[in-house]
């Protein structure tokens, strides 16, 4: 009679846990999303979830971080095993490269690409699109913008008295702060010496590495010029080799060792962190040639849903990336980015303005640059060539091929995986 | 009758190696049966997988059979040996390594073996520094050496010659010197541990032979020569083709002394790019897991000739005495 009794009481358990499962399973969602960076791109990611979660009873969102170093592969092997995120931010690139292989889900499909569209501009929303593809595999999360950056002490004892705005006047001001003793008048910190760095300098000098069909263009004379001029950085302004700089470029160039920085807005960033009380820095657009609009690089990460995830899980996943391009939520991400050397710049222009972290001039000019920037090309085959063309460009940078040969073979590297 | 038979029967298994299953018991079977099930779980299958997936079109998320994956046939191996660029400088870029690591490797391992062959209390501790290395993480020694080779003035050998007033050097950014460091690199790391396989055969060479070279009036180089040559080559042998395997898989060095800033591995113009990097690269940054496949058969093909024309040079020396 007594093992009757606990058979009945077991049996009855597990009915009921079995029968308030759905009820509670509906009633709970967890998002997912791995938020490629470090622990500060976590900490702004879950300044977004928590106002999801705000606005969305039941629903958690457990952020984690991922490293840039491995992030693509995780991805990657996270959509191989059908188990992961539902979300994840990672390179503008990653999108088109781990959509075409069949990982992520159609934001076209989940409503989110048409609502993103018209919110941000077209040159970038662009490069998160394959060229003449259907599907969209990722949107903009944030940017990322090729920037110069310079201490205005350094440049004034040099003689100069502005920043330089063409490709000229850079020269000049680069051979001044050699003149003036600058250990190193120039230095590349993104990209260096490879297709990202030189990208801002092909651009802003009238040149391309595909044209709007995706036929290969870096290898005409604009290219030509565009990639001499960046030798000069290593030939004659000093520019160090990659392995060769020194650890920080903001503390080289607030201690006057550096003269101008090339690097992203993230440094912007640490300005205002690591670098409080150091109101001498500022920052341009990116040289350009007479008659061509700066055109600086822009990096950044897109967002994308994976396709394994259910539909419910999408669908959810979709509300969450939507409510990222409210000017509401931007201001509290940046309030945490602020705090954690890591200010978010939201591809919504206008959503800049939430960073009062900046100074004006500062946030005028990434304003201004963002306007004329491109991103990573969208053709086919870009994320194949790379280490190509990077191979190629340092033939001449660095050896001794010409800068039509280099180019030329930059081309043939394009042009074969396209 | 019947025991002649017998032992007839344990005469060829002797030879062939091969015993009845009736003969070991099944207990020999079932306590070797762990090491088999994992042997072929983890190594059989896995290599006889890469060897289909060498033929194929392969992400790790497409179906295998399915577009865009699917068979390319010889496509891969075709790619890899007629077109890829990237792939014929890791190829000659490898050859460099594995010439240079391997002959200085035995030429050092050689030398401090005889140098430290007797066996005094100093020696005892030398062998034992020269043999740290050896047991060494080698991701640590690596990222050591990252710090000694810094190409700006706080890097340890530029700030050692910068007492001499030399201007730093740009030692990880100097498109030939790439493969001398990593040659430096496995001297260094690699020597006390052949050194310790060539004192095992020094000390197993029988002192008389020596002896009677002495009397007969041979002097060191005739001894060294005429008898500790010929009786260390199986020593030396084993030395090389170990030597040769573990250069030709070299990844480490190359992956954290000479990375790219855009994600890519192999330092300015590919100047470190070597095939096990260049395999991670293609394999587990790209995903191109067939592609990543056919290059590591193309390596075993490399270091499975390479390894046989060894040993067939040596076997043709030993034929000619």
């Amino acid at each position: 009679m007594k093992r009757f009794g606990a058979i009945a009481i077991a049996i009855t358990m597990i009915a009921g846990v079995v029968m308030n499962t759905p009820a509670n399973a509906a009633a709970k969602q967890t998002l997912t999303v791995w938020a490629t960076g470090g622990d500060a791109d976590a900490a702004v990611m879950k300044a977004a979830g928590k106002a999801f979660e705000d606005a969305n009873p039941g629903v958690t969102v457990k952020v984690e971080a991922i490293s840039w170093g491995d992030g693509y592969a995780k991805v990657l092997a996270a959509a191989a095993a059908k188990k992961g995120p539902d979300v994840f931010t990672g390179g503008l690139s990653w999108g088109i490269s781990a959509g075409n292989k069949g990982a992520l889900a159609d934001l076209r499909a989940l409503g989110v690409a048409n609502y993103v569209q018209p919110k941000v501009p077209a040159q970038i929303y662009k490069a998160l699109v394959g060229y003449k593809s259907t599907k969209v595999y990722a949107v903009p999360f944030d940017l990322t913008l090729m920037m110069m950056f310079y201490d205005k002490t350094t440049l004034s004892k040099a003689g100069i008295t502005a920043a330089p705005a063409t490709v000229d006047e850079f020269n000049a001001a680069a051979a001044k702060l050699k003149t003036a003793g600058v250990a190193t008048p120039v230095y590349n910190e993104w990209g260096n010496a490879d297709w990202l760095g030189f990208f801002s300098w092909l651009y802003s000098m009238g040149g391309s590495l595909y044209d709007a069909k995706c036929n290969v263009t870096i290898n005409n004379a604009k290219g030509a010029a565009a990639l001499t001029q960046y030798k000069k950085l290593y030939t004659d302004f000093g520019a160090p080799k990659p392995g060769v700089a020194d650890w920080s470029m903001n503390d080289n160039i607030k201690q006057g060792k550096y003269g101008i920085g090339f690097s992203g807005n993230f440094q912007a960033s640490s300005y205002y962190t690591y670098y409080k009380d150091y109101k001498n820095w500022a920052a341009a657009p990116v040289p350009a040639a007479a008659g061509s609009k700066s055109v600086a690089f822009i990096g950044g990460r897109g967002i994308s849903v994976m396709g394994y995830a259910s539909g419910t899980q999408q669908r959810l996943a979709a509300k969450f990336i939507k409510t990222l391009y409210d000017r509401s939520v931007v201001r509290q991400m940046n309030l945490v980015g602020a705090a954690q050397n890591s200010i978010f710049l939201s591809p919504v222009i206008d959503n800049a303005d939430t960073i009062d972290a900046y100074p004006a001039d500062v946030l005028k000019t990434i304003k201004s640059q963002l306007k004329d920037a491109q991103g990573p090309p969208n053709c086919n085959g870009w994320e194949d060539s790379q280490a190509g063309v990077t191979t190629a460009l340092q033939s001449f940078l660095f050896g001794s091929a010409t800068a039509k040969a280099a180019l030329d073979e930059a081309a043939a590297v394009m042009k074969s995986k396209l | 009758m019947l025991k002649i038979v017998k032992s007839s029967k344990d005469e060829i298994s002797r030879k062939t190696g091969f015993r009845k299953f009736s003969d070991v018991g099944i207990s020999t079977y079932l306590m070797l049966s762990p090491f088999v099930l994992l042997f072929v779980v983890f190594s059989v299958y896995p290599v006889l997988a890469s060897l289909r997936l060498s033929f194929m079109r392969y992400n790790a998320i497409c179906n295998p059979d399915q577009s865009p994956c699917g068979s390319v046939g010889f496509g891969n191996y075709t790619t890899l040996i007629l077109h890829d660029d990237r792939f014929h400088k890791a190829l000659s870029n490898t050859a460099l390594y594995v010439i240079g690591a391997v002959i200085l490797g035995m030429i050092a391992s050689l030398s401090l073996a005889i140098s430290l062959q007797e066996d005094t209390k100093s020696n005892r501790i030398l062998r034992v520094i020269f043999f740290l290395p050896s047991v060494t993480s080698g991701i640590a020694v690596v990222l050591v050496w990252g710090w000694v080779f810094r190409g700006d003035g706080v890097g340890l050998l530029n700030a050692m010659l910068s007492v001499f007033g030399v201007n730093p050097i740009e030692w990880l950014a100097t498109t030939w010197m790439a493969i001398p460091i990593l040659i430096f690199m496995s001297l260094w790391g690699g020597a006390g541990f052949g050194m310790i396989l060539f004192l095992a055969g020094l000390n197993s060479i029988p002192a008389m032979y020596y002896e009677a070279a002495v009397i007969d009036g041979a002097g060191p180089k005739q001894r060294f020569r005429y008898i500790t040559l010929p009786l260390l080559r199986p020593v030396m042998v084993y030395v090389a083709i170990t030597g040769i395997i573990g250069a030709f898989q070299i990844f480490e060095g190359v992956y954290l002394l000479f990375p790219t800033s855009v994600g890519s591995i192999g330092g300015l113009r590919d100047m470190a790019l070597m095939i096990v990097p260049y395999l991670y690269d293609s394999g587990f940054n790209k995903f191109r897991l067939g592609y990543a496949s056919a290059i590591a058969w193309v390596l075993f093909a490399i270091i499975f000739i390479v390894s046989m024309i060894n040993l067939k040079l040596t076997r043709s020396l030993e034929d000619l005495k």
